[in-house]
């Protein structure tokens, strides 16, 4: 219909001479709301100035934008000429119903001329109009948004708003879109600050499902699907997400052209698009919570189990926890158990098998241990205790497992122990982390900050130790000297003292007294050679006296007739009998010996 | 006559020696009812009460090592582990190598926050510190009396002697003595030195910053945390200039340590 109209138009136009005025106003008799349409206004001559009429209740997105165009043509060597130039304005509206807008005016030599008015029927809009047209469109992205947030927007949907510390929600993001959608410039998905987080699987390709929202027919794409888990109480807010897309648009040309027509135009537009925050609730977990707590908010079960209980020394077994349930699986602990201290226990293996249905995770965490005992006996590993958050009832449950016990029995094979023992010492040394006890016994208790080294008694000892050497030393050179000093003078009187003997024993010689007479001799030649040869009595005896007398240059004749004398003496006293020497050869020869020392000495 | 003098001289020096010498406590204050007391204390997990006891025994001016270390222990049942260091510090002054000592101290530092990288020294310091540990400063006094005393008992008996062999044999054994006084008299020197100066501090603030200078508004250089041990090396006001084992120094407050 309308492409014979604008033919005709353009028919009527050509026929019109320059100075006929023709101002025309063009727009489609039908629109629906929300949709963009064209208004353009048409005149075949110069105007001066032209004067919109009020677009009420139309709002005006983009207007008016001018053009002009001149034909020039000789058809039988006649010319004509052909001017025109337009306005054009792009309409919207949300209301529905028949408007009419009123005509405008322009001057043109002077003269003011009035358009037609338009009557515009709205009616309510339809998302996509179809695309009567198969042609290719023009690739031209226009930046300028002429795309209203009901044509497009984002939103994050959430399954609970209000929820326990722990609990999950899903939160989804969908696409909402009345335009034909043609690509994603960019779409930044929020951090989720204050949640534990993790991506569901979505489909690679957005497929649309049509949704009535408000009486409008959209279509619904989800971007993305994620659990979140809330780790603190509180409001928290999931922050916006932002994409930008293009979207392809139908544009009417403002040149009426034929083939404009024909084609159809289609541009693409970016819209940058931002979903509202959404805030979610979350409460904390009641208060008196069990220690310790596992963390575990949904519902679980927990079970324990051991691969063999009646085993061999050394011989490594299975003790498996096996944790099965929906909530937050994956981040709750499982607690240890307290195996008893001479077992060898390595790290646990940990497998999760957990999957989502409908926004709950669900499955199972086991925790396995390889154990090896290393004594015999009957060993009991005791039970778990498990506290968690049960969301149905709302409290705190426990579950307790019960005890494992496990009879351990003697290797014989195996007869080297040392490695045994060595488990068992080097447990001993770990149990040990404690400070030691303290002592009953503290005393002797000190003077605090008494130091000898700064004492006087420590200052003085070394000046009073040296101080008593000398005076020991001193006194014993004194008792030297004196000593000396007594020998000297009985040095003296050796002589004197001998003969005084001598004289004695010729006493007795006249009285003929033979014991007395030796033994008088015996003193006189003993006692001289101690005078005169400084050797103290106690210490005289006949070595030393030789060895004396040698040094004096004494010869060893005479020694020997001075010792034989001597021995004589000696003899004589205990057996008078057999001596053959007269007494008076005897007297003799010790005046001889002693008269013959005092000189040679 | 002269050996009656040699004799009076041995009394008089015993008498002088027993006069100035280490005076035991002579105290009215009964030490054995309160130690016991302590003792029940602790052992009833009455810890503050243990603490209350054994200082009026250090109030009063005396302790020994055990008494130190129990107050210690008392001290780290309180969960005060830098007093509780340096009461082991205190007790290792005076009884360097005793095992238990040895355990708590290690036991209560792996507590503490700061770890420092003690810089290496030379072998020999490391040997002649080992060597220093095997008495406390006193016994260590006594012994370099002893020797010494021993070099001129030596002497005297060297003099009079008459015979050749032993003579030189006492020399010789004479000699050694004279070495092994000087290594004494070294030692007692650096433990003395070690434990009267009290140069050691352990720090009993929870957190310390450490300045550049004794300014409050100087830089803070690094942190330290309470039951750290540092070496003291200048004094100024009532700011210290501290030394910590990886041979960083800085500047701190008096109140913020408590000597050794």
């Amino acid at each position: 219909m309308k492409p014979l109209q604008i033919i005709l138009l353009l028919f009527i136009l050509s026929r019109i001479t320059a100075q006929d005025i023709v101002f025309k106003a063009t727009a489609p008799s039908t629109v629906s709301t929300g949709s963009q349409f064209k208004v353009i206004y048409t005149v075949n001559a110069k105007p001066s100035s032209f004067k919109n009429p009020s677009f009420e209740p139309f709002e005006v997105i983009m207007g008016p934008s001018t053009s002009s165009s001149t034909s020039i043509s000789f058809v039988n060597g006649q010319m004509s000429q052909e001017i025109s130039y337009s306005y054009t304005y792009y309409l919207s509206t949300t209301k529905e119903g028949k408007f009419t807008i009123q005509p405008a005016e322009v001057i043109v030599n002077g003269k003011s001329y009035k358009s037609n008015s338009l009557q515009i029927e709205v009616i309510k809009g339809n998302a996509n109009p179809p695309t009567t047209n198969n042609q290719a469109p023009s690739n031209t992205t226009n930046p300028s948004a002429n795309i209203s947030n009901e044509d497009v927007f984002l939103r994050i949907n959430v399954n609970k708003n209000n929820v326990y510390q722990g609990e999950q929600l899903v939160a989804s993001v969908y696409i909402y879109t009345r335009l034909n959608i043609v690509g994603f410039e960019e779409i930044k998905f929020p951090t989720m600050t204050g949640f534990w987080s993790k991506d569901l699987e979505t489909p690679n390709q957005i497929q649309l499902k049509q949704e009535y929202i408000n009486g409008q027919l959209y279509n619904v794409g989800l971007l993305k699907r994620v659990i979140l888990s809330p780790n603190r109480s509180g409001n928290i807010t999931i922050e916006p997400v932002q994409a930008t897309v293009v979207v392809q648009q139908r544009v009417q040309s403002r040149r009426r052209s034929i083939f404009d027509d024909f084609f159809g135009t289609y541009q693409t537009v970016s819209k940058k698009l931002v979903s509202p925050p959404v805030t979610i609730q979350v409460k904390a977990l009641p208060p008196n919570q069990p220690e310790p707590f596992s963390g575990g908010v949904g519902s679980f079960s927990l079970e324990t189990s051991v691969n063999s209980n009646n085993l061999k020394m050394n011989e490594a077994f299975n003790y498996t926890i096996h944790l099965k349930g929906s909530g937050n699986i994956k981040l709750l602990d499982i607690p240890k158990p307290k195996f008893p201290s001479d077992f060898e226990v390595y790290d646990p293996k940990i497998t999760e098998n957990i999957n989502t249905k409908e926004g709950i995770t669900q499955g199972s965490k086991s925790v396995s241990y390889i154990i090896i005992p290393r004594h015999h006996g009957q060993f009991t590993i005791p039970g778990i205790t498990f506290h968690y958050f049960d969301l149905n009832t709302k409290t705190y449950k426990t579950i307790q497992t019960q005890p494992i016990h496990i009879h351990v029995s003697k290797d014989s094979t195996i007869a080297a122990t040392a490695v045994i023992s060595e488990f068992a010492k080097k447990d001993i040394s770990m149990l040990g982390t404690d400070i030691r006890h303290i002592k009953t016994n503290v005393e002797p208790l000190k003077k605090i900050d008494y130091f000898l080294f700064q004492s006087i008694l420590y200052k003085s000892s070394y000046p009073l130790a040296l101080l008593i050497l000398s005076l020991l030393l001193y006194i014993r050179k004194e008792q030297i000297k004196q000593r000396s000093n007594i020998m000297a003078m009985r040095n003296k009187k050796a002589n004197k003292v001998a003969n005084k003997r001598l004289k004695q024993a010729k006493k007795f010689l006249n009285e003929q007294n033979s014991e007395k007479f030796y033994e008088e001799i015996n003193r006189a030649l003993w006692g001289y050679l101690s005078d005169k040869l400084m050797i103290p009595v106690s210490e005289l005896n006949k070595e030393i006296v030789i060895e004396k007398l040698l040094n004096k240059n004494l010869n060893n004749d005479f020694i020997k007739e001075l010792f034989d004398t001597i021995e004589i003496c000696e003899f004589a006293r205990y057996a008078p009998s057999s001596i053959t020497i007269g007494m008076n050869d005897i007297y003799n020869q010790a005046s001889k010996h002693i008269n013959e020392l005092e000189d040679k000495i | 006559m002269k050996q009656l003098s040699l004799k009076k001289m041995i009394i008089f020096i015993t008498l002088l020696f027993t006069f100035i010498g280490e005076k035991s406590y002579t105290n009215t204050f009964n030490f054995k009812t309160v130690l016991d007391s302590a003792f029940t204390a602790y052992n009833k997990k009455d810890y503050k009460k243990a603490i209350q006891f054994y200082h009026q025994i250090i109030d009063s001016g005396f302790a020994s090592a055990y008494l130190y270390y129990n107050i210690g222990n008392a001290y780290f049942r309180t969960n005060e582990i830098a007093k509780a260091i340096l009461y082991y510090e205190k007790a290792k002054l005076l009884n360097p190598k005793d095992p238990d000592i040895e355990h708590n101290l290690k036991y209560a530092n792996a507590l503490i926050s700061d770890k420092i990288n003690e810089l290496p020294e030379p072998f020999y310091i490391t040997w002649f510190r080992q060597i220093t540990y095997l008495f406390n400063a006193n016994t260590w006094a006594w012994i370099s009396i002893s020797l010494f005393l021993l070099i001129l008992v030596l002497i005297y008996v060297n003099f009079l002697s008459s015979s050749l062999f032993f003579t030189r044999l006492i020399k010789t054994i004479a000699t050694f003595i004279f070495f092994a006084w000087i290594f004494s008299l070294s030692t007692t020197y650096y433990t003395y030195k070690y434990s009267a100066s009290k140069k050691y501090a352990i720090i009993m603030s929870k957190v310390v910053e450490v300045k550049s200078s004794p300014d409050e508004n100087s830089t803070s250089l690094f942190v330290l945390h309470e039951g750290t041990k540092v070496y003291i090396k200048d004094e100024f006001e009532e700011w210290l200039e501290i030394k910590i084992a990886d041979g960083n120094t800085g500047w701190l407050k008096t109140t913020d340590v408590e000597r050794i």
